[in-house]
């Protein structure tokens, strides 16, 4: 019966079902996934140091006075419009892969930032946004004092 | 050194020498424009200036190459979220006879190569009548 029971407690597996509703959920949206990636434009690469972060975007073609950022409370958003070129009457696509039009994306950040203190550069059609983390938000260091 | 100060390097110091080795290659999102007197093309190459780009052509093989050079780490910094990846770009393309290779024009605007490619005088489209009978 003990045995049996030791048995039993090794076979079960408390994250199992947690497991499978993931495996499920994660099959559900795969396909959904896949879309959302592509429409969430433009895309961001995120780095981190001590004083704050530094965002990366991809922004080939566009116009500096085109692009726009809101920074609200711990909310990053990134607007704009990409113009095509013109193309004449009697002009056809032989490929077409650009993307054109407008664009808007607004990003959790991991804490508060001071909008006042947002940098943002465009060079080459790639803007980097550097973003000041506040003092309080900053990780503090602690001395033990021992008497 | 505090512990948190330890977890702090830990997490930030990626050696950069380590990761720096590899650069990949990718394709550069491309539009071709097929108009009466010439061809366009536009390549997207963020984060390329005119002179990391360089075009050959050989026969008819029209290649463009670009090599980053901004650094891709920046220093002191840890990557946190990585939605797109960057790199060096190279696509080839094959052209047509009807092309005049000698005078191609080539600008870089906003991390876009723009690429006018004009048509020979002489192998104009010809009309054909059909005559009935």
């Amino acid at each position: 019966m003990l045995l049996n029971q030791k048995g039993n407690w090794e076979a079960w597996d408390p994250f199992r079902e947690m497991n499978q509703l993931q495996r499920e959920m994660n099959h559900l949206f795969s396909g959904v996934q896949g879309s959302r990636s592509e429409r969430e434009f433009p895309q961001f690469n995120v780095w981190e140091d001590i004083n704050g972060l530094l965002l990366t975007t991809e922004l080939p073609g566009a116009e500096p006075q085109d692009i726009d950022i809101v920074v609200v409370g711990d909310t990053l958003t990134l607007k704009g419009n990409k113009k095509a070129p013109a193309i004449g009457e009697n002009d056809s696509y032989f490929q077409k892969e650009l993307f054109y039009g407008d664009f808007s994306r607004s990003i959790k950040l991991p804490y508060r930032v001071d909008p006042d203190k947002v940098e943002a550069k465009f060079k080459n059609g790639v803007l980097t946004i550097n973003l000041d983390r506040p003092e309080e938000e900053k990780p503090k260091k602690i001395t033990i004092s021992c008497n | 050194m505090t512990i948190l100060e330890k977890m702090e390097k830990d997490s930030t110091s990626v050696p950069s020498s380590n990761i720096k080795a590899q650069v990949n290659t990718y394709l550069p999102r491309t539009d071709i424009v097929d108009s009466e007197e010439e061809v366009r093309i536009w390549a997207e190459m963020p984060g390329l200036d005119n002179e990391s780009v360089n075009i050959t052509l050989e026969k008819n093989i029209l290649t463009i190459d670009g090599k980053i050079k901004t650094n891709l780490y920046p220093e002191g910094y840890t990557l946190r979220v990585n939605e797109f990846p960057v790199g060096n770009y190279r696509r080839t393309f094959k052209l047509g006879q009807d092309l005049n290779c000698e005078d191609i024009q080539a600008k870089m605007k906003n991390g876009v190569l723009y690429l006018v490619l004009p048509k020979s005088k002489d192998s104009g489209p010809k009309k054909i009548s059909v005559i009935a009978e």
